[in-house]
Order: structure tokens, then sequence, then C-alpha cells
């Protein structure tokens, strides 16, 4: 070797890169064009269980395990075309071969090194097998977290089942149409949290939901309680693209649930024909805007959403206030209540 | 369907339910015996309902899918298919994917998401 080499534009004698090389804290070797081992340093021997003189002149494949090693002339012959610094099989999971055949799970930097009898390679070596173990356990413990999660899932939509077959229960119990009626209303406001279990459940995600898919869930478990009564009026959403957090997608959920249910069971009176929209988007200044409007009769002069005894308008100003909703009705050619919200992306 | 309207049919459609939760399956039994459906038996457990379809040969199995027991609803709904030929209806609070891929191997003519 001649008595200078250079690095990355750096010039050094080879005496001092031996000294550089045997001092490093991770294992070290140099090799040439050929796949010899010229250089290895402590670390080497420690992590690969060999001594150096075992190495040193030896092909560089007695480190590799077997079900690579033919392969590795072909990627070194490729690393001398177009040398330069860069990591060795980005992407891929690299093992090197002790002495005892056990294989270790390792990184490797590749640095050319070019001197007037040639070019030669360094490599650094890095031990990983802790990291990957680290790695696996926190896979398995985040695996575990999903399951958990599912189960808490799985058993909150059991729990409101069991409510909503109460209320069911308990209205079958009712003598009176309208005790009736406000027990169903509640057994909706059940179905509508439990929509959201739903969709966590089965979005992967389980924070966040698709609300558009939310929406038509709901429409059609509402026209479906209230079939009776809404032969004659349509329902149509329209939420595209619109993802919520499991906090704002509850109370959202339940002022749809008692807008629309309003709209369908006192818009439309007398078999009158008509349609109920939701719909949700997002304004220039990055809110949320949510619609309920129906074209039916139109709300009363005077009328106000904290009336006592309309408790489903009481619930949607709770909620809205709970979301911090800017809250608007518009009257004329039937209603339109309007909610915009800031929701984080 | 309007209520009574299974009971205007010559015979009335006879149903299996399982389902382990006794108040859930009190009331899909009440909706459905208003709905004029005849409820063969409420089973809790998959061998329960296997002993309950052969002697009471249900037209339909309304069939939860965690259940009590060694088998869950789908396999029993399997055994069900192979032994007895009884078209089962899932009645599940479980949606995911998964869940609803085994479900479909054993042909069931519905899919139904807690709560109803």
């Amino acid at each position: 070797m001649s008595p200078e080499v250079g690095a990355g534009g750096i010039r050094l004698s080879a005496d001092l890169l031996r000294q550089v090389i045997e001092a490093s804290p991770t294992a070290m070797m140099m090799v040439d064009d050929e796949g010899r081992l010229l250089l290895v340093n402590a670390q080497v021997e420690r992590l690969f269980d060999f001594r150096r003189e075992e190495l040193v002149g030896r092909p560089v494949e007695i480190l590799v395990p077997a079900r690579y090693r033919l392969r590795h002339p072909h990627f070194r012959a490729e690393f001398f075309v177009e040398p330069r610094a860069r990591p060795m099989g980005a992407g891929r999971d690299l093992y090197g071969l002790r002495k005892d055949g056990i294989e270790v799970p390792i990184e490797i930097g590749l640095n050319p090194v070019s001197t007037s009898e040639g070019m030669f390679v360094v490599a650094s070596i890095v031990d990983i097998t802790e990291r990957k173990r680290a790695a696996e356990q926190l896979q398995a413990s985040l695996r575990e977290k999903e399951t958990l999660l599912k189960e808490v899932h799985h058993r909150v939509k059991n729990n409101l089942q069991v409510i909503s077959s109460l209320l069911s229960l308990q209205a079958r119990q009712m003598t009176d149409a309208q005790s009736s009626i406000m027990l169903q209303e509640s057994q909706s406001r059940v179905h509508s949290i439990s929509l959201v279990h739903e969709k966590l459940y089965q979005a992967g995600d389980l924070a966040r939901i698709d609300f558009g898919e939310y929406l038509e869930a709901l429409a059609m478990h509402l026209v479906g309680t209230w079939s009776a009564e809404v032969a004659h009026i349509s329902v149509r959403v329209r939420a595209i693209g619109i993802q919520l957090p499991v906090d704002v997608a509850i109370p959202c959920g339940l002022i749809v649930n008692e807008l629309v249910t309003n709209a369908l069971r006192h818009a439309f009176p007398d078999g009158r024909k008509g349609s109920v929209e939701v719909s949700v988007s997002r304004e220039a200044d990055c809110r949320l805007l949510l619609v309920v409007q129906d074209d039916g009769l139109g709300l009363s002069d005077g009328f106000e959403l904290r009336r006592p005894g309309s408790l489903g308008l009481e619930l949607v100003a709770t909620l809205a206030r709970q979301i911090r909703a800017e809250l608007e009705i518009v009257r004329g050619g039937g209603t339109a209540v309007r909610l915009k919200f800031e929701v984080e992306r | 369907m309007s209520r009574g309207a299974a009971a205007t049919a010559e015979r009335r459609s006879r149903i299996l339910i399982v389902e382990d939760e006794g108040i859930v399956a009190w009331d899909i039994e009440k909706n459905l015996r208003d709905l004029g459906f005849e409820v063969v038996g409420v089973a809790a457990s998959g061998r329960e309902a296997l002993a309950l379809a052969k002697s009471g040969q249900p037209d339909l199995i309304l069939m939860d899918i965690r259940i009590q027991g060694d088998i869950d609803g789908i396999t029993t709904a399997e055994l069900v298919r192979r032994q007895l030929g009884i078209p089962v209806v899932y009645l599940t609070a479980h949606g995911d994917p998964e869940t609803l891929e085994r479900a479909k191997g054993t042909a069931p003519v519905g899919y139904l998401i807690k709560p109803i």
C-alpha cells in the first residue's frame, strides 16, 4: 500500500488509517477489489468470533451466510464500478456469519478508499441484534394494543346493544304512544354512538372514522326506524373525504341524529313529500361546515333551540357548544341548521 | 316487513336465535314474535344451537358470532350448513373485514351488525 491514501478528499497515511480502523468502536475492515480481507479490527474479531489471522488474506465471503455467498462477488464488483460511500443492501435485512455458524443481523456502511495501488473499500459493521429485538418487541406490543382496542370496541358495541334492547323492551311496556316514541328516540341515540364504534373497528385506524360512510349508515338506520312515517321523504348525504376523530364524531353523530329525526318526524306532516339533506364540507378557512336541511314546513316563529320540553334540540345546542361550533338556523323554504367548527386534520 | 306479515303466510316461518346476551335475545325474540314469526328456541352456545336446530328444524337461524362454549358462531354456522342445510343470518357486533371474510366462507344469507 502507498504511504498515502485518500478517502472523501482527506489524505492520510496507511499507518494512520490502520490506527483509525483499529481504534474504531465499531467493527471495521478493509477489502480489496478481489474481495480479500486486508485489515480487520478487534471489534470484527469480537463480532464474528474469528481471530484476525484467520481472516486477513481470506475472501470476505467467509463472513457471508451461505445463501448470500454466491451473489456477493457480483455486488462487490458492482460497488467497484461506481464506488461511493453508501449503506450496503439498502432496504434489505443483512446478516453476517460467525465462526460458530450463527448468523448476526448487521448494518454495513461502505466507503471507497483510493490509493496509488488501486481502490479499496472500508466497511463499518454494526451488530443490530438488540435493535431488531427491540423493534420486534415494539411490533408485538403494538399488535397486542390493537387487539386490546378491538376487544374494547367489541365490548362497547355489545354493551350498547344491551342498552338498546333494554330501551326496546321498556318501550313495549308503555301504554301511551308518546312515551314509547321517546324511548325509541333514545334507542336511536344509542345507535348513533354505537355506529361510531362500528366504523372505528372497521377502519383499521382506531382513532378516526370516515364521516361520510358513517352518515350514510346513520341515515339508513333513521329511515328504517321511522319507516312507517317517512315513506314519502328522501334522505341524501353529501360528505366526501371527511375524516373525524372519535371525540368529534360522537357529538356530530348525535347532532345529525337529532336534526334528521326532527325533520323526518315533524317537517313533513300529513304525507307531505320532500327531502332531507345532510352535508359536510371543508370551508376556505379550513373549518368544517355541517348542514342538515329540509324542504318541509319550516320552524314556527319564535322557535328556540333551548325551549323547554324539546330534549332533542336542547341536545343539539349542548353538543354544538361541546365541539365549539357556531350554530345558525336558516329559515325559508324549509329549515337549514348549519354548524361551523374546527377539527384538527 | 309489516307487523304480522309473517303470520299471514300458510305456515309461520320458524326461527332459531343464537345469542348469549339474555336481554338482547329476549328483545329479538319479542320483535320476531311481533312480526309474526315463530321462535323455536334461544341458544347461548354453538353445541346448544346445533341440538336445537336438529330438534326444532327452523327455517332460518339468527346467529351471533361470539357465543358461549368451545365453538364460535361461524364454526356453528358451518356445521349447520353441512349437517342440516338451514340458512343462517349472522347477527354480531363484529364488523371487521377479517371476521366478515371468514363468515362469508360459510355462505350466510345475511349479516346484521349490532346494535340492530
